[in-house]
């Protein structure tokens, strides 16, 4: 089955799934969160969908909403789906796939740890690449570095975190613009 | 394991005896890097596994996000250092779809090359690293052998024998110095006698055998629902490979099989096993290695046929011609390529700046540490390390 097909048969059955579309890659659905666990099972179960593989799942911070993407193939079908769905910054809380795809338990596990996104049901939720005592959720876009971790600094004489740069350059950018612009002021009045 | 043990005199029961978490790990030889695994036991029973990872975690995917594409591709290189050509492959790919990015012919056929002779050398190391775990050390050092001379190789594409850094976005760094394809197929000739020596040296060994045999059964459907992919998938007899399957470079217009495992067939590899097992596993690696020493074959034909192209035909180019500050179009896109130890796939998403929004690296190993508690439930503690193994699970890609 093609995208339409799939988003038609889809929308049969919750109107409120979006497909908008994009500029470049793939397309997409978005699926409102309450309603994802059903309608996953209704993607894997449907004998005309039958999206028995879950190829990934992550979080995606967009800086003012979280994401959690469903890409989604058919081992017998050979067609494909993402399923995203958009969650608020302030608790987001979606229902886990692990029922549906094993494969799923560390993938939510990262995605809870990384960006706080509560999967509800999960047999295990707990922090999977941090340390379990780790502060703040690391992917976000407004984490803050810490500077020590039980009390061993972080950083190296002399090293400095990427948004420190980052500031720094943006500094360094807005001084030569107003030292270029001084210069051309002061042609002027030459001229 | 409470009450009456089978065999056991009556003078025993009654005895009470409890369950014993043993810390296998992170810094066991066996582990292949470090992993940690919370070993429930009871006696020599696994009742459980749960692995505990992030040993190696380095904030890949954060990194992606402040710098911009081009930057990123020496990084790919470090979620997967034993096959860091196919890595790179991968993220090229994944930029290539999103930015509209064609790749002249020669990149192409360069990448196909170095890419499978990347699969032979990480394979090698599994094989080896296989046989060592069973406690055959002498296979090792023959596949370490052979691995040195796809390493030499590299080291004349390149210069580095490690982390290549060797592709990038629309293209290859640099061309191939004349008479590469002549000591690509030295090689292919080379390596084919010595998998017979290695098949004949460990592969048929009965010990061997018995150790990997019906140990770390997966079945085909339990393989898709845990993610499996690239040879732990295809041991289970799952036949999805995604060069044939989904094909991308020139993999389409190339000749070769997709193994599967055999076990339980009387007239397979594997007669004594079960479908899925350790040993399909080893087996299915066994003969990806020799499907990689006939693609390079077929790959050095056509490198030589390029080579008659007159220098500025668009066809002999190593490089398409792009913009230094490379931007893309808002999107997203999710690509996937087959890598040595399954598939690798790049989600990257674009808010039309040089930069990512997010790149996130699905990795086999990934899935593979996933599934493992279930997997090596009700096995012997010794065989967990034939699992890992068998599994080959390479940690930095595990972490990222």
């Amino acid at each position: 089955m093609d995208f339409e097909a799939i988003v038609s048969k889809l929308k049969s059955q919750w109107p409120d799934v979006e497909a908008p579309s994009v500029e470049a890659g793939d397309r997409f659905v978005i699926v409102p969160a309450a309603k994802l666990l059903d309608s996953m099972k209704f993607l894997k179960e449907d004998a005309e969908l039958l999206f028995d593989s879950l190829m990934t799942l992550n979080g995606v911070d967009t800086g003012k909403e979280l994401w959690v993407v469903y890409p989604l193939h058919s081992m017998k079908h050979l067609h494909k789906l993402t399923v995203k769905v958009v969650l608020p910054r302030e608790n987001p809380e979606v229902e886990s796939v692990v029922g549906l795809w094993g494969m799923a338990n560390f993938f939510e596990r990262e995605a809870y740890d990384l960006y706080g996104i509560v999967f509800r049901n999960h047999p295990d939720l707990r922090r999977l690449l941090n340390p379990p005592d780790w502060v703040g959720w690391p992917m976000r876009k407004d984490y803050v570095y810490p500077t020590e971790y039980h009390g061993v600094p972080t950083l190296r004489e002399g090293q400095y975190f990427a948004d420190t740069i980052a500031k720094a350059n943006a500094e360094r950018e807005a001084k030569e613009k107003e030292l270029l612009a001084k210069a051309a002021a002061g042609e002027q009045k030459r001229e | 394991m409470n009450g009456p043990v089978p065999g056991m005199s009556e003078a025993h029961i009654g005895i009470h005896t409890e369950e014993m978490v043993l810390s296998m790990g992170p810094h066991h030889p066996s582990t292949h890097g470090v992993l940690r695994l919370e070993v429930t036991t009871d006696g020599e029973v696994v009742a459980g596994a749960r692995p505990d990872i992030g040993y190696l975690h380095r904030a890949i995917e954060k990194i992606a996000e402040n710098i911009d594409y081009r930057q990123f591709m020496p990084y790919t290189d470090r979620v997967d250092y034993l096959c860091a050509m196919n890595a790179n492959h991968a993220y090229a790919l994944a930029v290539e779809k999103l930015a509209g990015i064609k790749v002249p012919l020669r990149a192409e056929i360069l990448r196909v090359l170095v890419a499978e002779l990347n699969r032979i050398s990480t394979h090698m190391i599994c094989l080896g690293a296989l046989a060592m775990d069973m406690g055959a050390y002498t296979p090792f050092l023959h596949a370490i052998c052979h691995r040195e001379l796809v390493n030499d190789l590299f080291e004349e594409v390149c210069g580095a024998r490690l982390t290549y850094n060797y592709l990038t976005i629309g293209g290859v760094g640099d061309d191939v110095l004349a008479g590469f394809a002549d000591k690509c197929e030295q090689f292919a000739d080379y390596l084919t006698p010595k998998m017979t020596e290695f098949n004949e040296l460990i592969t048929g060994n009965s010990i061997f055998q018995d150790r990997l045999c019906t140990v770390g059964v997966v079945t085909g459907e339990q393989a898709i629902n845990w993610g499996l992919v690239g040879p732990n998938l295809r041991g289970s007899g799952v036949r999805w490979d995604v060069r044939k399957n989904e094909p991308y470079s020139l993999y389409d217009k190339l000749q070769f099989e997709v193994p599967v495992g055999d076990g339980g067939d009387p007239k397979g590899s594997n007669p004594a096993g079960t479908l899925g097992d350790s040993y399909d596993r080893y087996m299915v690696r066994i003969k990806e290695v020799g499907e990689s020493v006939r693609i390079i074959r077929q790959v050095c034909a056509m490198l030589r046929e390029n080579d008659k192209l007159p220098p500025e035909h668009p066809d002999r180019q190593c490089q398409t011609k792009l913009p230094p500050r490379l931007k893309v179009k808002r999107g997203e896109v999710y690509v996937r390529s087959e890598n040595p130890r399954g598939e690798t796939g790049y989600y990257i998403v674009s808010d039309g700046t040089e930069k990512p929004l997010r790149t996130k690296i699905r990795t086999g190993s990934f899935t593979a540490v996933n599934c493992f508690e279930e997997v090596t439930r009700g096995l012997l503690i010794a065989d967990v390390v034939a699992v890992i193994g068998s599994f080959d699970i390479v940690l930095p890609e595990v972490d990222r």
